[in-house]
């Protein structure tokens, strides 16, 4: 464009982004302003793109639509345990143990049960516990199966009534598969508990146990919130 | 630039963010807890426009927290922790964009599908009506992927588009060509 000719509608909307850019030359930007100022259309189209700009920029945070924290906590205690070169194991802090073998049935039940929705109520304690946690970063939380059941047990006890009694408002198939997978994590959890007898200070084994009550607790609570059959 | 100053501001209300990054830095999840307490609505708003889907963005919000534990080690404070995470958070958000399916990330990255948008619309039409900014929120949704990200990138959270183009791995000519696209496709909708 030189400063001599006029700007078309489509001459303007063609160079539009380069002039929003401040990338157009002198004269070409000069007939920009001056077809913006005798083309409604055209000042119209480019106070809308100016605006969406500046609304943007403008646009408030948002939150989402529960604690996050939770399942933050839970993947930052739990250590993943690694062969070093000398073959010894060593701990690191981060994502989950990989497992080989027979616990891989158990986490494909966990993957089954596992959803990306936590309640409010696991939330909110799991927070709280969590909140006034400060270690050094050798240490770790401590770990003891006994109490550790028993959080869970009083969970696992209050999600299997729920399902009980919505046995009868479920598919006949899924409450099977419901069944099935329970049975796969029961069985790990009695493996489990067998092996923690002969090494109780088996940080895996507790680890082991810890997930395979979390599943269970995952599942039932999945299964608690299914939609009635049609 | 825009998204640093708004992600730095939860530091100046707490008073003591430098403070907990190093006990963080230093395995204090008490400290990290406050840290993303601090941060993470600036995190899952970022996730949540890049993706155009909340369910992930809370996926991928997660993700983010937990690598920045992983990661706090490595930061040395050049800048603030809030840019830290921020650039980290892109990085996420876009890491994961590369390792979901093929066939998706095909389609989306094409993007010749605009949601049921005219990509050539609004050049020359009627006035966009005010609106609120939670039409804008919703219509950034529907943007397709490749214009939403470099929208959210550039007008929400400020980025050049050099600094973009190299995120994405493109040119700066091309997140031009996609952010004109943008701001076209959401003033049709708007106009809606």
């Amino acid at each position: 464009m030189t400063h001599s000719e006029t700007t078309s509608c489509e001459e303007f909307a063609e160079h539009l982004a380069d002039y929003l850019e401040h990338e157009l030359g002198e004269d070409a930007r000069v007939r920009m302003d001056m077809h913006s100022r005798t083309c409604a259309a055209c000042a119209s189209l480019l106070a809308d793109m100016r605006m969406i700009a500046t609304s943007a920029a403008k646009l408030a945070p948002m939150a989402p639509s529960r604690d996050l924290w939770a399942g933050i906590a839970e993947r930052i205690e739990t250590p993943v345990v690694a062969l070093n070169p000398s073959g010894e194991m060593a701990a690191h802090r981060g994502s989950r143990p990989r497992w080989r073998g027979a616990w891989m049935a158990l986490a494909a039940a966990g993957l089954v049960a596992v959803t990306a929705t936590v309640t409010y109520e696991l939330t909110s304690r799991s927070s709280s516990r969590t909140q006034s946690v400060a270690v050094n970063p050798g240490s770790r939380l401590p770990l003891t199966p006994v109490s550790m059941e028993q959080t869970y047990d009083v969970e696992i006890t209050r999600l299997r009534e729920i399902v009980k009694q919505r046995t009868n408002q479920l598919d006949p198939a899924t409450v099977e598969v419901l069944e099935k997978n329970l049975k796969v994590i029961d069985d790990a959890i009695a493996q489990c508990k067998d092996a923690l007898r002969s090494d109780p200070g088996s940080r895996f084994l507790i680890e082991s146990l810890s997930d395979a009550l979390e599943s269970k607790v995952l599942l039932l609570r999945k299964a608690a919130s299914l939609p009635t059959k049609a | 630039m825009a998204a640093v100053a708004i992600i730095e501001a939860p530091f100046s209300q707490f008073g003591n963010g430098e403070t907990d990054v190093a006990r963080a830095a230093a395995g204090d999840r008490g400290a990290f807890e406050r840290l993303y307490r601090a941060h993470v609505n600036r995190v899952f708003s970022l996730c949540a426009r890049m993706t155009g889907d909340r369910g992930r963005a809370e996926e991928l919000t997660q993700d983010v927290f937990v690598r920045a534990w992983e990661k706090l080690n490595l930061f040395r404070g050049e800048s603030s922790f809030g840019t830290w995470l921020h650039r980290l958070t892109v990085n996420v958000v876009l890491n994961a964009r590369k390792s979901e399916g093929r066939s998706r990330s095909r389609f989306e990255e094409n993007d010749d599908d605009a949601g049921g948008m005219d990509a050539r619309a609004g050049v020359v039409g009627t006035p966009l009506a005010p609106g609120d900014l939670l039409d804008l929120e919703q219509a950034i949704t529907k943007l397709p992927a490749g214009a939403r990200r470099v929208f959210v990138l550039h007008d929400v959270e400020g980025y050049k588009h050099e600094e973009i183009a190299e995120m994405l791995g493109v040119t700066s000519g091309a997140t031009k060509a996609q952010l004109h696209r943008a701001r076209l496709l959401l003033r049709e909708a708007l106009n809606r």
